[in-house]
């Protein structure tokens, strides 16, 4: 009994020195310097990327703002245009009644004509409301004077300090700082372009709108002076 | 209102520039979201007015038809007269020219 309870006790586990330690802190620290090194040389490197995607946001942007304002000019072009439109058809159609009176048949027109004043079709009030509403500038004035007005702030700009604490202040850290000076002067100017680009949508929706008005007048008016014609065949 | 403190690794989140700069981002992504919107919007306004176009075309095609028939047959109706004079004329004097050969 006595023989197998020594023997079955285990031998004691050597504890650790001192160099054992210290050498096991010192690997702990060679490493989380190389660590923090290469964080910071990945943060430079993203902070790069970052600017190459601003510059190409920038761009863009600039390309969308001017597409946007060429076509801000054709639509007014096509405001102008159906504007034009619809009076030569009022022409045409003055005119088209002038024929009527000229080669159709009288008996008729008298008798057809208590009918011709008193009725009054719908799609002829839909067009006098939209020529009131085309020929009156307040409303026009009221629309476009109802649009945001947005305010750049530059206090940001005149605050001074760094963007991030600095943990080590070496070289990578000040490349790192300038790099995200410029990626926050990239970004204030893609702001501007977007608050611009928005400003021309809020811009083109009231003429978009008009446009819609007068293609719609268009079509009734076309509508009318064709069946006028049809009428003038047979 | 929020009685939390912050989390250990954003202290000082608030004051920093950084952070500043992502609110800013997060700003003009909300701007260009909108600009999306009503870009599609407007899409679809410009293809009904496309849409639009196209019968507006069609209609005066249709008109430029009955335009042309009615010029005709007006043109036929005013120089009837004239037309008729000279059938008469003609067959007349060809009947005098024949019956002087004979």
């Amino acid at each position: 009994m006595a023989r197998k309870t020594i023997d079955s006790i285990p031998e004691p586990i050597a504890l650790p020195t001192e160099e054992t330690v210290q050498k096991r802190i010192k690997l702990k620290m060679v490493d989380l310097d190389a660590e923090i090194a290469k964080l910071n040389v990945q943060s430079l490197d993203s902070s790069i990327q970052m600017i190459r995607d601003i510059d190409q946001m920038n761009v863009d942007a600039v390309q969308t703002t001017a597409a946007l304002e060429d076509q801000d000019e054709q639509l007014d072009k096509i405001e102008a245009n159906l504007s034009n439109v619809i009076d030569d058809l009022n022409v045409v159609s003055h005119n088209i009644t002038a024929m009527e009176h000229y080669c159709g048949c009288g008996f008729f027109r008298i008798l057809r004509a208590p009918f011709k004043y008193f009725r009054k079709r719908e799609r002829d009030i839909i067009k006098e409301e939209v020529l009131e509403k085309m020929t009156s500038p307040k409303l026009r004035r009221k629309e476009e004077s109802n649009m945001m007005m947005f305010t750049n702030s530059s206090k940001r700009r005149e605050s001074t300090g760094d963007f991030m604490k600095r943990l080590t202040c070496d070289a990578i850290e000040d490349e790192l700082e300038r790099n995200l000076m410029q990626i926050d002067q990239g970004l204030e100017s893609v702001k501007n372009l977007a608050v611009d680009m928005h400003v021309q949508l809020k811009l083109q929706e009231p003429k978009l709108n008009r446009i819609e008005e007068l293609t719609e007048t268009n079509d009734f008016v076309v509508e009318g002076v064709n069946d006028k014609v049809k009428k003038l065949l047979h | 209102m929020n009685h939390q403190p912050p989390p250990v690794s954003r202290v000082g989140w608030d004051d920093q520039k950084i952070m500043r700069t992502r609110r800013e981002l997060d700003s003009v992504k909300a701007i260009m979201k909108e600009n999306v919107q009503k870009i599609m919007e407007r899409q679809g306004k410009l293809d009904d007015l496309v849409e639009r176009a196209q019968r507006l075309e069609e209609a005066s095609d249709v008109y430029v038809k009955c335009a042309v028939k009615i010029k005709r047959e007006m043109s036929w109706k005013a120089n009837s007269l004239r037309y008729g004079i000279i059938a008469v004329s003609s067959v007349s004097a060809f009947a005098g020219l024949a019956y002087s050969f004979l």
